[in-house]
């Protein structure tokens, strides 16, 4: 099986099987291959020459095209006379010499790609030459034909991650608890936190799993019925305020402040008439004799009045009234304001009420119908009448087991859940606390905690007993929807037309695209894809210097990020064109971040869209989340602003540096007085480094308009800004504007680059080789239909890699 | 579930004053049967980037040595103290993978093995001596072993040059295959270690009904297992083993032994913004653990390796792995010797809390092992060789400490590990690249 890794645009990995063979020919080919010059006969003529599909024989193709590539361009450097970074390329003798040293060809193809080879002092091929000696170099070493049948890839089974995890429990259950926040983190591979191959499950993981699952039964499941009250809580900003009442917005101090007359209330619905607890949480700030006084009303109904007491801690004030079903205000009322500006100790000079929240409790009576939905849809039916309790269990089991296994419960699944509520009651628990315990036991199952994709249970699917290739089953295709375009358990919706059997039929499955993507659960596509692809997460991290930049603070942070989100959020809800990202002139600012970029005329808190019509702002580049994730904490970074466009819009990540830097400490030990200066252009002398730095550099170069918190500067300190840069092949730019255009003319790459990424976060498997010729498809399918941020997931969720699966042999 | 524990949510504004609330009614108190002798913890401490040597290095050799400019906090305790210089991880030298020396070197450093060089599948480096440990002595305490850290695992991108963030996200193995996630919320790691019951219901109560869960899934585990592929069947493998670890925990709670009292200690909710009150909140929480005996096998990382954060409460207000990039910058370099002269200080106020931490018939530094160290030396030049190393404790007065060891033949780090195994009554005759005992430690 293929378990290539997949390293960005044109770049491929290793084969991890197929290329074992290949090391024993290595060492065969060694030798005749030093006295083999070029356009030598194949030396292997026996050996099948690695299929290339319509392309033409490899061999010829290496003769009148590659061989002169590399005489023209390589040889100075890397032949007989000289092999820099012990690199050679005048021993390959044929296509499969080459393919017998993947390393060496590996790295010249990221070299090729990335532009930082040939250096700038030789000649420079054409783009077009470039794309076709890449093509045919990774044809050879990596061995696949588009034209055949290509292999859609095993996802290693993977567990829900902590985004999955919390969104899975809100839309199974219906509850906000987010237990995943305290999850530890995700381990990352390939870019994403979701790669089956890297997520692991250590005992702490399992341990908290554990608490998190009793949590939530705990929090489902009134264990005794009897004793439920109902409580409903509002506090702080869900309050509203009347006359003087002021609330504090500071962030570590909100709250509501009655002044002199006034009040703050909530409403709050009474589902039916009965006895309730109205409860007022308040701090009085007394002054003169008194304390404050607070008059509680319903509607405009009074009900008591309190003295406020409660000066340090907050205090509660309660009584218990019968109310009238319906919605109704509770509130309080400042009654005895009073103010004596020369009171000797400052604190009590105003008398204020502060109001933190309000409460009610009730009904005090409980019926059914009071419980929290979670409960009423869990305990459907009560061992009562002549129902046992396993039977009873039986029953409330079987739809939620569908839910959470995200596929139908086998009756032997449910009667053994059934049985542990069984046991229970028999140990002397309520029912209720008996099904506790098995939602407990659902909620740590593997089928719950994994995604399994092991045939379909029901079909009665055995383990597969030699690779093979099948559809996913609809059950499966669902999870596979949902979790890509919203990180959560499918809805009932799919599960019903996967158990219909339909949804793996195109039309279903393009309408419930089209449903899905209309869905604010898309929320998730921005929360854990596009934080990921343009490592927004990274920002929280990030921490300017203070004396350098005095005005960044957590605030701004978050505004930097919250435009990010809304704009990639606009892409999507939009259904934009995702070329956006590039050349986009609008974005979502704030009054903060408005004042950060210059622009005037945004006011509040509250992000608005903005046209941009400067020189200055342009798609997702100039954006002050991305530049500022890619500084150093005092100044900017061209080479990582550089390295950030590379990696994440071109695709084309530059190679590792080397693992030392030897070449600049032989220039310390000669020049041990050189200024930092000297030493690095030195450094850059070395073609090695110079090669990689000359392309990140120029593109970093391009946004050095923006400081290291993204603001606009048109100086360096005394020096004026110089933006301009020129890239491998001649274009040339001045300025973000020119930037953002010489990037759109490489459109395709970027497509090519956001493909990979989504497709990656799609399958959750870093990709392989073969996966290339599907990203292939889809970048031509998503330019047909005009780039639409649509295009790309549609083109996705129909590609063999994401409907089918190739299986693995299982040991015994 | 809320954790009903004696534990108070600190107020804003308390910051690092806060203390360790060593009280004398809360004597140790051991979950295992009577022993005479107090037990030997052990504990590793990493740090990241390295450090600059010619301000570690102490001068001098043997008992008459000078710490460096930048281990001077230790001074105070040095007779508790052994300097080891020379060691090293060569695992985490390149061996022709190329550029990733931070992901190697915390890969590397507690487990003396070569990381696989992946960004996902197949990932593999080798079990970690604390992990040896937590295998022979585990069964001793409440929890096998702890891991704890100050940073997040980075969340998105890349970590370190085609390296899965895996390897600079822990340094402790439980296997070659799965890393240990670690705990970065003070409140969290107090509850793993001292929280019992939730929801009101009682503890005993609480342990049946989880293994019957437990029971249930672990079957459900075995059979799903024979329907899945090779990959596939080591996650699930991965399942039973946590599965296995708490049902043994379950069955160790129910053998009749004392509970650990609850100590009071106050720890804010989520993770502290002030790194200093961070990692004193984390050392003292390992003195804690050590103290009552809740587990005898600590990992924490001051920072995960290649960690950028700045230290402003001593001036250094550039990126930590930045400026270890120095090529001998002057500027920079003294901005490093300020953060390693920063956490040697952090590690010897906890030094200090063991040492007045009663503990059997002595004290608590006495009966520990502390390792502190980076799995790099020179942070410029990625050296994995010459580490800087300290151990602290007498491991139970079987270590002279007091001395700056010299190893010249530059032994493997591992070499230490053996011998502080054995100190732990976990003996191996070898552990990933090791080639004999430490024994110059010996007391």
């Amino acid at each position: 099986m293929r378990k290539a890794k997949y390293l960005g645009q044109l770049v491929f990995g290793k084969l991890a099987g197929d290329h074992r063979r290949d090391e024993g020919v290595f060492v065969v080919l060694q030798i005749p291959m030093a006295v083999l010059f070029f356009g030598a006969i194949a030396i292997c003529a026996s050996a099948a020459p690695p299929p290339t599909g319509d392309k033409g024989d490899p061999d010829a193709i290496y003769r009148s095209q590659v061989v002169p590539f590399l005489k023209k361009h390589c040889l100075e450097c890397h032949g007989a006379d000289a092999q820099e970074g012990d690199v050679r390329f005048d021993q390959f003798g044929d296509a499969k010499a080459v393919a017998a040293d993947e390393k060496t060809w590996q790295r010249t193809i990221q070299m090729l790609r990335s532009g930082a080879m040939p250096p700038e002092d030789v000649a420079q091929p054409s783009e077009q030459t470039r794309r076709s000696i890449v093509n045919w170099i990774e044809r050879t070493i990596y061995n696949f034909d588009c034209d055949q049948a290509v292999e859609p890839g095993h996802v290693t089974i993977r567990r829900l991650n902590r985004a999955e995890y919390n969104n899975t429990i809100r839309d199974l259950l219906g509850i906000a608890l987010r237990p995943a926040d305290d999850f530890p983190s995700d381990d990352v591979g390939g870019g994403f936190d979701n790669i089956g191959d890297v997520l692991s499950l250590p005992p702490l993981l399992m341990e908290k799993y554990l608490a998190a699952a009793e949590q939530i039964a705990e929090h489902s499941i009134v264990a005794d019925p009897s004793q439920y009250v109902r409580s409903q809580f509002k506090f702080r900003d869900q309050l509203h305020g009347d006359g003087s009442a002021r609330y504090d917005y500071s962030q570590n101090n909100r709250k509501w402040t009655i002044y002199s007359t006034g009040s703050v209330g909530a409403d709050f619905d009474f589902r039916r008439a009965g006895r309730y607890t109205l409860r007022i949480i308040a701090v009085g700030q007394p002054a003169g004799d008194e304390s404050p006084r607070m008059e509680m009303r319903l509607d405009d109904q009074k009900v008591k009045v309190f003295d406020v007491n409660a000066t340090q801690q907050r205090g509660r004030y309660e009584v218990k009234w019968d109310v009238p079903a319906g919605r109704h205000r509770v509130s309080g009322h400042f009654l005895n304001d009073f103010e004596d500006p020369t009171a000797e100790d400052r604190k009590r000079r105003d008398r204020n009420l502060i109001v933190d929240s309000i409460e009610i409790d009730g009904p005090h009576d409980p019926q059914p119908e009071d419980y929290p939905e979670t409960h009423r849809r869990l305990i459907l039916v009560r061992p009562e009448g002549g129902l046992s309790a396993l039977a009873a269990a039986q029953t409330n089991l079987k739809p939620f087991i569908d839910r959470a296994f995200r596929r139908p419960a086998t009756a032997n699944e449910v009667s053994s859940y059934a049985t542990l509520v069984d046991r229970a009651v028999e140990q002397g628990d309520s029912f209720e606390q008996g099904m506790q315990i098995a939602v407990t036991a659902i909620l740590v199952s593997p089928h719950f905690l994994f995604r399994v994709e092991g045939g379909d249970v029901n079909r009665g699917d055995k383990a597969p007993t030699e690779n093979s290739v099948r559809p996913v089953g609809d059950f499966e295709l669902a999870s596979r929807l949902s979790y890509f375009l919203w990180s959560s358990t499918p809805d009932d919706e799919l599960l019903g037309l996967a158990a219909k059997n339909k949804l793996h039929e195109d039309a279903v499955l393009r309408e419930q695209v089209r449903r899905m993507l209309a869905d604010s659960k898309t929320q998730a596509l921005v929360d854990n894809f596009f934080t990921q692809w343009l490592n927004l997460r990274l920002l929280d991290g990030v921490a300017p210097d203070p004396l350098v930049f005095p005005n960044f603070d957590a605030e701004l942070k978050a505004a930097m990020r919250k435009e990010t989100e809304l704009f990639a959020s606009a892409i999507v809800r939009e259904d934009r064109s995702v070329l956006d990202f590039l050349g986009g002139r609008f974005s979502y600012l704030n009054e903060r971040l408005a004042k950060h970029y210059g622009i005037e005329g945004v006011q509040g808190p509250e992000f608005q869209r903005v046209v941009f019509n400067d020189k200055r702002r342009v798609g997702v580049l100039t954006q002050a989340s991305i530049l500022t994730l890619t500084s150093n904490p005092g100044r900017t970074s061209p080479v990582k602003r550089g390295k950030w466009m590379l990696e994440n819009i071109l695709g084309s990540p530059p190679p590792d540096p080397p693992p030392d830097v030897p070449d600049l400490d032989a220039v310390q030990k000669a020049k041990p007085n050189a200024t930092l200066r000297k030493q690095l252009e030195i450094h850059r002398e070395n073609p090695v480094c110079a090669s990689c730095h000359k392309v990140m550099d120029q593109l970093g170069f391009g946004l050095e308009n923006f400081d290291a918190t993204g603001r606009w500067r048109d100086k360096d300190g005394t020096f004026a800004i110089d933006a301009s840069g020129e890239l491998p092949g001649g274009a040339k730019f001045n300025g973000p504007l020119s930037l953002a255009k010489v990037l759109d003319k490489r459109r395709s790459e970027f497509v090519r680059c956001l493909t990979e990424k989504m497709l990656t976060f799609a399958l959750g498997r870093e990709l392989a080789v073969q996966d290339r010729c599907t990203v292939d498809k889809i970048v031509e399918q998503v330019e047909e239909k005009d780039f639409r941020f649509s295009a790309i997931v549609d083109a996705i969720i129909t590609c063999d890699p994401f409907r089918k699966t190739s299986s693995e042999v299982s040991q015994p | 579930m809320s954790v009903q524990l004696n534990r108070r949510t600190m107020l804003k504004g308390v910051g690092c004053a806060l203390g360790l609330p060593l009280l004398d009614a809360m004597a140790p108190q051991r979950l295992a049967a009577a022993e005479d002798a107090a037990p030997v913890r052990m504990a590793f401490v990493s740090f990241p980037n390295g450090a600059i040597m010619d301000a570690w290095r102490p001068a001098g050799e043997g008992e008459s040595f000078e710490f460096g400019p930048t281990m001077q906090p230790l001074a105070e305790l040095r007779s508790h103290v052994t300097v080891l210089t020379g060691l090293a991880q060569e695992n985490g030298f390149a061996k022709g993978d190329g550029a990733g020396d931070h992901a190697r070197s915390s890969a590397s450093l507690l487990t003396g093995a070569h990381p696989v060089k992946t960004s996902g599948a197949n990932i593999r480096v080798g079990q970690s001596v604390d992990q040896t440990a937590a295998e022979r002595v585990g069964h001793l305490t409440k929890l096998p072993s702890l891991e704890i850290g100050i940073e997040p695992g980075k969340d998105a991108g890349s970590c370190d040059s085609g390296y899965s963030c895996a390897y600079s996200n822990s340094i402790s193995w439980r296997d070659a295959t799965t890393p240990m996630a670690k705990e970065i919320k003070p409140r969290l790691v107090f509850d793993r270690l001292f929280g019992t019951s939730a929801g009101g219901a009682g503890p005993s109560r609480r342990n049946r009904v989880r293994q019957s869960v437990l029971d249930l899934v672990s079957e459900q585990a075995a059979d799903l297992k024979n329907h899945l592929g090779r990959g596939d069947q080591k996650k699930i493998d991965q399942y039973f083993s946590s599965v296995r670890e708490i049902e043994q925990r379950i069955s160790r709670a129910g053998q009749n032994r004392q509970e650990i009292a609850v100590p009071e200690f106050e720890t804010p909710e989520g993770k502290p913004d002030d790194v200093q009150e961070h990692i004193r909140l984390m050392y003292d929480l390992m003195v804690l653990a050590f103290q009552t005996d809740a587990t005898r096998v600590i990992t924490f990382m001051a920072a995960n390796e290649g960690s950028n954060r700045p230290y402003r409460m001593v001036g250094v207000n550039s990126g930590h792995h930045e400026l270890s990039h120095h090529r001998n910058d002057e500027e920079k370099v003294e901005q490093l010797k300020k953060i390693d002269l920063f956490l040697v200080g952090e590690f010897a106020r906890f030094l200090g809390r063991l040492r007045e931490t009663p503990d059997g018939s002595g004290n608590l530094l006495d009966n520990c092992m502390v390792m502190y160290g980076s799995g790099l030396s020179d942070g410029n030049r990625h050296k994995h060789d010459d580490l800087p190393i300290i151990l602290a404790g007498r491991g139970g007065g079987t270590i002279k400490s007091g001395r700056h060891i010299v190893v010249r033949e530059g032994a493997p780090l591992n070499n230490l590990f053996l011998s502080m195994l054995d100190r732990m009554g976990s003996g191996v005759s070898s552990l990933g690249d090791s080639t004999g005992r430490l024994k110059v430690i010996d007391a």
